[in-house]
């Protein structure tokens, strides 16, 4: 048994066993929450190379071989599954209480071990190949129809661009191989690793939604189901910087040239303004979260721009906290359509005093995205903010800015939300009842955004053990 | 098989620069659907200079099944068109888009400036000769693939160009990793756009059959 198999191939095989399971809904959930939740678990503690009393004496090995490629879990990549695994179990757990579409377990599942693949293969340059395979799948949970409901129109335009940004950053990080081969051949020649530079550069910008290469992230958080938006920007786009950390440690010839870290640091806070401009002006709860995720994966940019141990912390602290954050923002904003059938502001005046509890859970959702203070997001904002003011002040003042334009809209969305009823007979609040589980799952999000933004220490730990695994990698 | 096909190349790549264009100046999915099998014939027929038999075999399967994918969707949602009594879809005369004529101007432009780059010695794509066809009908697919990507959000034309683009990369790829593990990857990758499309464009026009009938 080899450990790649195990990461990749049980998630795909599970995927299967929960598409018929579907209409079984909450086994299917149970299913896919406790195999991802499993892996996490796995992800830390399995050893490799040595027999494993609880499977029987099995031995499973770090590394296999499929078609000539080399697959191999490494300590980086254990952490890096670990975040993703937990994620994906944390949103398939509140998929219970949200609308989402029949296609969002199984997909999120095969994406799950798709994107592991991606992790594991060497050459690094082979994940392209992976993740455009993933970005495929992801196509079939990005657009749901939701019973009783129309489908818009533009429905399919985010899962469609970013189909078509995946699939045109492909080229760009396989091309890299044969310039490494080239390279590798001719040592003394630097131009083929300067090009090879130039084009990850390019790859990762096109894969990491850098403007102009952005617009699919706020169409699929109008768009896309709640909860599968929430996979992609976290789980695709935590794999997609994983692999860049994979780059940046594997090839000295990248990590040690200053000029990555200065495209990273000006993509980053170019980003960052970027996404503060554009939030600036939304109404609408869907757009201003794709607009927050530009500016937080500006801050992942910066912090990884900085070459610095206690950067790439701050960064993955970032990454790794987007992914509790976004659970919570996508089941208030399931709510919200399912109820006022939008989640524009104009739609959903009054609607904080009607349900206050999927207002709340949105709002503080977005909130945290932003790094606004006491929430999850804070901490990994302030300690990326008091680097860059040290390092890079003029990227500290633009993710600032980002920062204080989504905190403004989520001003503006609770203003809407909180707007006092029309008719003066009808009661300023009212709580519907709703089930308990939905109660708990909406107290446990909140909680653990609360808890987190005002004790992260209880999250660093494994976050410094992950950057320390990269940092290492690289020298 | 090389050397019994070489005198073909030529041919091949009139015939990808006239599929390509088709793609780009017709909205019909029916000459969508044949073009992009022109273009995975000649694909293939092209990549047999450069490449073992096995992979150009590989690269036309592939082809088959995508347009079969691409057939089945479209056959199901009546071809994109509305329903006429007694006319069955695939008789109905060709769509023509209303920007034709700037759509034949960019495919001129596409067709000169892609003939011309690829015909400089030193702009060659990576294992290949410059002035060679498979030069030239790597970039003049490439470019059409960005071509028709920017021109429509149509998901089933998007994917005719989307798929365009990946076969001129394949092309020159091919010729720098000609393993076949790769290509069979690649041909994965080719078969689930094509299915992520045909879904996009089910829903699409599915939803819009759908409201007209209502």
């Amino acid at each position: 048994m080899s450990a790649p198999i195990l990461f990749a191939g049980i998630p795909i095989l599970a995927a299967l066993l929960v598409y018929v399971l579907v209409r079984a809904r909450p086994v299917a959930t149970a299913v896919a929450v406790l195999i991802a939740l499993a892996l996490a678990v796995l992800a830390l503690t399995l050893p490799f190379g040595q027999a494993v009393g609880l499977l029987g004496g099995l031995t499973i090995q770090d590394t296999t071989t499929i078609l000539g490629r080399s697959f191999t879990v490494g300590a980086a990549d254990r952490l890096a599954l670990a975040f993703m695994f937990s994620q994906a179990a944390l949103l398939f757990l509140v998929s219970g209480i949200a609308e989402t579409g029949a296609a969002f377990l199984p997909v999120g599942l095969g994406v799950l071990g798709l994107l592991a693949a991606a992790l594991f293969v060497r050459p690094f340059l082979f994940a392209a190949i992976f993740l455009e395979l993933a970005a495929a799948l992801a196509v079939f949970m990005l657009v749901a129809e939701t019973p009783g409901q129309p489908l818009s129109p533009r429905a399919t335009r985010g899962a469609l661009r970013f189909l078509v940004y995946t699939t045109l950053g492909l080229p760009f990080i396989l091309l890299t191989g044969w310039l490494l081969e080239a390279s590798a051949a001719s040592p003394a020649d630097t131009s083929f690793t300067n090009e090879a530079t130039v084009l990850l550069m390019i790859g990762f910008a096109v894969l990491l939604a850098v403007a102009p290469f952005h617009s699919w992230v706020p169409a699929i958080a109008e768009h896309a189901p709640p909860l599968a938006a929430a996979f992609v920007f976290s789980i695709f786009g935590q794999a997609v910087f994983f692999l860049l950390l994979n780059f940046l440690g594997s090839y000295t010839w990248l990590s040690q040239n200053p000029v990555v870290y200065r495209a990273l640091t000006l993509a980053g806070g170019g980003m960052a303004l970027f996404g503060a401009v554009f939030a600036f002006g939304q109404r609408n709860f869907g757009r201003s979260l794709g607009y927050a995720v530009l500016v937080d994966a500006g801050a992942v940019m910066l912090g990884i721009g900085l070459g610095t141990q206690a950067g790439l912390s701050a960064a993955l602290t970032t990454l790794a906290l987007r992914g509790v954050t976004l659970p919570l923002w996508a089941v208030g904003v399931a709510h919200m359509r399912q109820m006022e059938g939008g989640d524009s502001f104009e739609a959903l005046r009054g609607f904080g005093r009607r349900h206050p509890l999927a207002a709340g859970a949105a709002l503080l959702g977005l909130l945290s995205l932003a790094g606004f203070p006491l929430t999850a997001g804070f901490p990994g904002r302030w300690a990326l903010l008091s680097l860059l003011a040290q390092i890079h002040p003029s990227a500290a003042v633009l993710l600032l800015l980002g920062v204080g334009s989504v905190s403004f809209v989520c001003a503006r969305g609770l203003s809407s939300l909180l707007e006092q009823p029309a008719d003066a007979a009808a009661p300023v609040w009212s709580f519907p009842a709703v089930s308990r589980v939905t109660i708990a799952v909406y107290a446990l999000g909140v909680s653990v955004v609360l808890v987190l933004g005002i004790f992260p220490q209880w999250l660093l730990p494994a976050v410094a053990d992950t950057a320390t695994a990269l940092a290492r990698l690289s020298h | 098989m090389a050397t019994l096909l070489a005198p073909y190349t030529t041919l091949a790549l009139v015939a990808l620069l006239l599929a390509g264009g088709l793609l780009v100046v017709l909205s019909d999915w029916r000459a969508g659907i044949v073009a992009l099998l022109v273009e995975y014939g000649a694909t293939a027929l092209l990549l047999t200079q450069l490449v073992i038999g096995e992979v150009a075999l590989v690269k036309l399967i592939a082809g088959l099944l995508v347009t079969v994918i691409f057939m089945i969707t479209a056959w199901q949602l009546n071809f994109g068109r509305p329903a006429t009594p007694g006319v069955p879809a695939w008789q109905m005369r060709l769509e023509t888009p209303t920007a034709l004529p700037f759509r034949l101007m960019a495919v001129i432009m596409v067709v000169v400036s892609a003939l011309y780059v690829g015909g400089q010695p030193g702009l060659a794509l990576p294992g290949l000769d410059s002035g060679s066809s498979a030069n030239s009908a790597s970039y003049l697919l490439m470019a059409f693939g960005l071509l028709n990507l920017g021109l429509t959000e149509e998901p089933l034309s998007a994917g005719f160009g989307l798929l365009t683009l990946l076969l001129g990369f394949e092309i020159f790829y091919a010729a720098v990793e000609p393993s076949l593990a790769v290509v069979a990857l690649l041909a994965s990758v080719e078969l689930s756009v094509a299915l992520a499309v045909g879904y996009l464009a089910a829903l699409q026009h599915g939803y819009a059959r759908g409201e007209a009938r209502a």
